[in-house]
């Protein structure tokens, strides 16, 4: 994982899919993710409902469905910093940040690794139960989060060609 | 050998001691109100309440520098904790959001009061059906694992909406759950203090806690912090803090400063008259004109503010010169009621100068001005008075009396070269006075924030925290005025629902009204009208999830909450204690006198022209647009306009006085020549500096009047006799006067204090000028005075 400070950037399609119990049956969104090292995430929903999402150092920027931006304090939603932190940390090679959130496990080899995130906050654990991400070197394909209430996300990504 | 003479110190002991009895028994107060025009327009008295006493007086910034963020975080976590137990404090944020619990449940329980969205048709099944949809895209959204809990109970989002409202402006970025500066370098909180803005010893002691809750968030810090949190350092920034040091500042100032000015003047006579008695002595007659003056004041106004003690005393220093002159002026071995005759005419003369110009402050509309006036009259009569009949009547029967005459020997060589000389200080008069005529741009400085004491350096540091903790200074404010509480509030909702669209249209970045936390038990009723009955609800709702994704049997906690809404008792502002909430009511809606006052900050105006015209449009008399920064720029524009008229009114005062006492014509001109000389010299010298004049100059030129005056009447005098002895001594008391003076108002001047160095420069420049002047022109009348 280590390797991961060699990525300055990446760019990628994801295609994401939400199991929530409220809901009869899973959310599906796609779209594209981009990475610019050190902290720029961008993620952007292009189905069903273009929304944007922009994380840049420790401002966050969202665009929702209905066009309006907002400009969020990832502590009035400690949840969406730690999720955030999960991707871009992971990307930017960033134990030290990573292991502010989270007690990570690392499993595989360089070329099949699973990174498994335990949120330490009780706040946030309250919330999310762990957050899994799967990658092949300097890759990542798939990031999992699993919430308290048995809830699930599923996202996979799909680097594009160099 | 005086028959009155016991009389005369048993009737002063007695008018000291009955001035003493009126001053135990005065009212001090510290009101900025007497510095209100005597008939305040609405827009001034809310200035002055909310210098005085408002939200804006009583927030105190901090942050917390010098180590690693995290450590930081655990400081600024402890802080908050320590202080939000302390009493002294009301809000305390820094960011962390389990401060908040009492508000949410505030907010959550009472959503349906508060929303302005709960409106007939908001929970139709189509609106509902919209709503859901929108819950939807949201739970897919990336903000989806933050609205999830509450769409059950909520699904129309009106806590999302409340929550909104309620973070306001913009905030900081945040780490570990607390606000920490863009850099990573800075915790920052913000804390308002309980006690208003103008008892600065409750905000010292407020202060006092921050800095001990800081050094106790070091000890208890956890201990792998413990090196780190020892470099960290603690700023402290607001109006509390720059009142409290202001406060030290200048105390310290006038305390260092006037020790100084006291030991050098003290040296000067003691110099002067070889002997500590006569130093004494020599004081009696300003302390009298001080004591009197004080009772004076109070017996006129029923109260003595603080500015008039402080500044009055300074108007009156003029009276130290009047013991100069009778001491110093009398010959040795001679009694001092001989030499009064002489001097007497004279001081008179300067003293009803003096009191001409400065009686026309009594017709001041400040109540402040007008107590000026009073002290300065009042204390001048009364020390010359005690100089005339007392003072003589204490000194020993032989003292010794001016022991040199070395004082008199460079100012007596400046009177015989008058003649070469008078021409250079006319031209230079004239060139002094073309400069003043042909100043570019304004003369006078009429904004407030250049009479700040507050150091630029610490100003540029409370702007930058304030930008980065996103709590800008309120300039623009609506404020409507109603006789009770609930019309207030009814007031604020018509004044907010009118500023909705100038917010849509970009013209103000968002306000902050009452009735956003506390709205009329009207409109709370009319919202809870608006919530369907279970029944209906009920069935609504089932339309409403036809089509959507979600199951329908969720939804239960939404239907029972609206039920228990409709019954629900309305909210009142006692429902509010104890939490943030009720403090930000407190702040925005206040009880005056007789009234209730709602008031609607304003954040970010970009087009204040669109806002006049908005509240212009409302027609409504007790609304009131306040520009808080024009407002009080304009309130020391009136201070400035009626000092300088008032300033006009004393000249030509003085110039009828001289005219009827002196009975010629050339006489007053030969007076009056040199004064003007020195004060147009002093103006120029000061504007040429600075390239503005503040009105803290303007009052040291009315005192250089004042001291002037005297220094040129006594030039003008004609001696009857030739006693050349008497002339010298003459000239030495005028140097000693003058001395004192340059040299208690010079130290003055290097205060950092706006008011200290501005009055204390010009009247150090303008007395020095005065005396030079009047040497030099007093020749100018040929041989009749014997000068020569």
């Amino acid at each position: 994982m280590a390797d991961m400070h060699s990525v300055s950037h990446a760019s990628a399609t994801f295609v994401e899919q939400k199991f929530v119990q409220m809901l009869k049956q899973p959310l599906q969104s796609s779209g594209r993710l981009t990475y610019v090292a050190p902290d720029r995430l961008q993620k952007e929903t292009l189905a069903p409902a273009r929304s944007e999402l922009i994380v840049n150092g420790d401002h966050l920027t969202v665009q929702q469905p209905d066009g309006k931006l907002r400009d969020i304090s990832l502590s009035e939603f400690p949840e969406l910093g730690a999720l955030v932190e999960s991707i871009r940390a992971t990307l930017a090679g960033d134990a030290a940040t990573l292991s502010r959130y989270y007690t990570p496990t690392l499993a595989g080899t360089a070329d099949d690794w699973s990174l498994q995130l335990e949120p330490r906050d009780p706040r946030l654990r309250k919330l999310l139960a762990l957050v899994r991400i799967h990658g092949d070197g300097t890759s990542i394909r798939a990031v999992e989060t699993v919430d308290q209430d048995g809830d699930r996300t599923e996202m996979t990504i799909t680097p594009d060609p160099e | 050998m005086m028959p009155g003479r016991r009389v005369i110190i048993a009737l002063w002991l007695v008018g000291l001691l009955a001035g003493c009895v009126v001053i135990v028994r005065t009212n001090f107060t510290a009101d900025m109100s007497a510095f209100l025009p005597r008939a305040p327009s609405p827009a001034q008295q809310i200035l002055v309440d909310q210098l005085h006493e408002g939200v804006v007086s009583r927030m105190v910034l901090l942050a917390i520098e010098g180590a690693p963020p995290d450590t930081l975080a655990a400081l600024s976590k402890a802080i908050a904790g320590t202080l939000r137990a302390d009493p002294a404090f009301g809000i305390v944020s820094n960011g962390d959001e389990t401060a908040f619990g009492r508000d949410r449940d505030l907010l959550w329980h009472n959503r349906y009061l508060l929303s302005p969205a709960v409106v007939a048709g908001h929970f139709s099944p189509a609106a509902l059906h919209a709503a859901l949809q929108a819950d939807v895209q949201l739970l897919g959204s990336d903000m989806g694992v933050v609205a999830k809990p509450s769409i059950p109970a909520d699904p129309t989002g009106e806590m999302l909406r409340l929550i909104a409202d309620f973070a306001g402006q913009a905030h900081p970025a945040t780490r570990d759950g607390v606000w920490i500066s863009t850099d990573a370098s800075r915790a920052l909180l913000m804390v308002q203090t309980v006690a208003e803005g103008f008892d600065l010893d409750a905000q010292e002691q407020a202060l006092q806690h921050i800095d001990a809750a800081f050094a106790k968030a070091r000890r208890a810090i956890p201990a792998d912090m413990q090196t780190q949190a020892a470099q960290a350092r603690l700023i402290q920034t607001g109006p509390p803090l720059f009142a409290v040091q202001t406060r030290d500042h200048m105390t310290a100032d006038v305390k260092r400063l006037s020790m100084l000015a006291t030991l050098l003047v003290a040296a000067i006579l003691l110099f002067a008259y070889r002997s500590i008695r006569m130093l004494v002595l020599g004081l009696l007659p300003v302390l009298s004109g001080v004591i009197a003056g004080i009772a004076g004041v109070s017996l006129a106004f029923g109260f003595v503010h603080g500015i008039t003690l402080g500044f009055g005393v300074t108007l009156i220093g003029e009276a130290v010169d009047y013991a100069i002159y009778l001491l110093t002026q009398t010959a040795p071995g001679a009694a001092p009621t001989a030499t009064l005759p002489r001097i007497w005419p004279t001081l008179r003369l300067g003293m009803l100068t003096s009191v001409c110009g400065f009686s026309v402050m009594l017709l001041s509309s400040f109540t402040g001005f007008a107590q000026l006036g009073l002290f300065t009259i009042i204390g001048l009569i009364v020390a010359l008075t005690v100089t005339r009949f007392v003072l003589p009547a204490l000194l020993p029967r032989s003292f010794t009396t001016l022991a040199s005459l070395v004082f008199a020997a460079p100012v007596l060589g400046l009177i015989r070269a008058g003649a070469k000389l008078r021409f250079g200080v006319l031209g230079l008069a004239i060139a002094a006075a073309m400069a003043l005529a042909f100043h570019h741009g304004p003369y006078w400085d009429d904004e407030l924030s250049s009479m700040s004491p507050v150091p630029a350096g610490e100003k540029s540091l409370d702007d930058q925290l304030r930008r980065e903790i996103g709590a800008p200074d309120v300039r623009y404010l609506l404020a409507v005025q109603a006789p009770r509480s609930e019309d207030a509030l009814v007031a604020s909702e018509h004044v907010a629902a009118q500023l909705e669209p100038l917010v849509a249209k970009g013209a103000i970045a968002g306000f902050d009204a009452p009735s956003t936390w506390l709205p009329s038990q009207v409109t709370q009723r009319t919202r809870q009208a608006a919530l369907p009955d279970a029944a209906t609800l009920a069935a609504n709702m089932a339309q409403a999830v036809d089509g959507t994704p979600f199951r329908p049997d969720i939804f239960a906690p939404f239907l029972a909450d609206v039920a228990m809404a409709r019954q629900q008792p309305l909210l009142r502002r006692e429902d509010l204690n104890g939490s943030s909430l009720a403090l930000r009511l407190d702040s925005l809606l206040v009880r005056t006198a007789d009234h209730w006052l709602a008031m609607l900050p304003l954040r970010d105006v970009s087009d204040s022209r669109a806002i006049a015209e908005a509240v212009a449009a409302m027609h409504d008399k007790q609304l009131v647009l306040l520009d808080l920064k024009a407002e009080s720029d304009r309130l020391l524009g009136t201070y400035l306009h009626e000092a300088l008229t008032l300033s006009l009114a004393g000249s030509i005062a003085i110039v009828v006085l001289l005219s009827i006492s002196l009975r010629s014509p050339r006489r007053t001109v030969a007076v009056l020549l040199p004064l003007a000389a020195a004060v147009i010299c002093t103006a120029a010298l000061l504007l040429t500096e600075a390239g503005r004049l503040s009105i803290f100059n303007l009052f040291g030129l009315l005192l250089v009047a004042a001291v002037g005056s005297n220094y040129c009447l006594f030039f003008e005098r004609r001696l009857p006799d030739a006693d050349h002895l008497a002339r010298r001594r003459m000239v030495a008391s005028l140097v000693i006067a003058d001395l004192c003076t340059v040299v208690g108002f010079g130290v003055l001047s290097f205060s950092a204090i706006p008011v200290l160095h501005g009055i204390g420069l010009t009247v150090a420049i303008g007395a020095c000028l005065s005396l030079l002047f009047g040497a030099i022109l007093s020749v100018g009348r040929g041989r009749s005075t014997g000068w020569t």
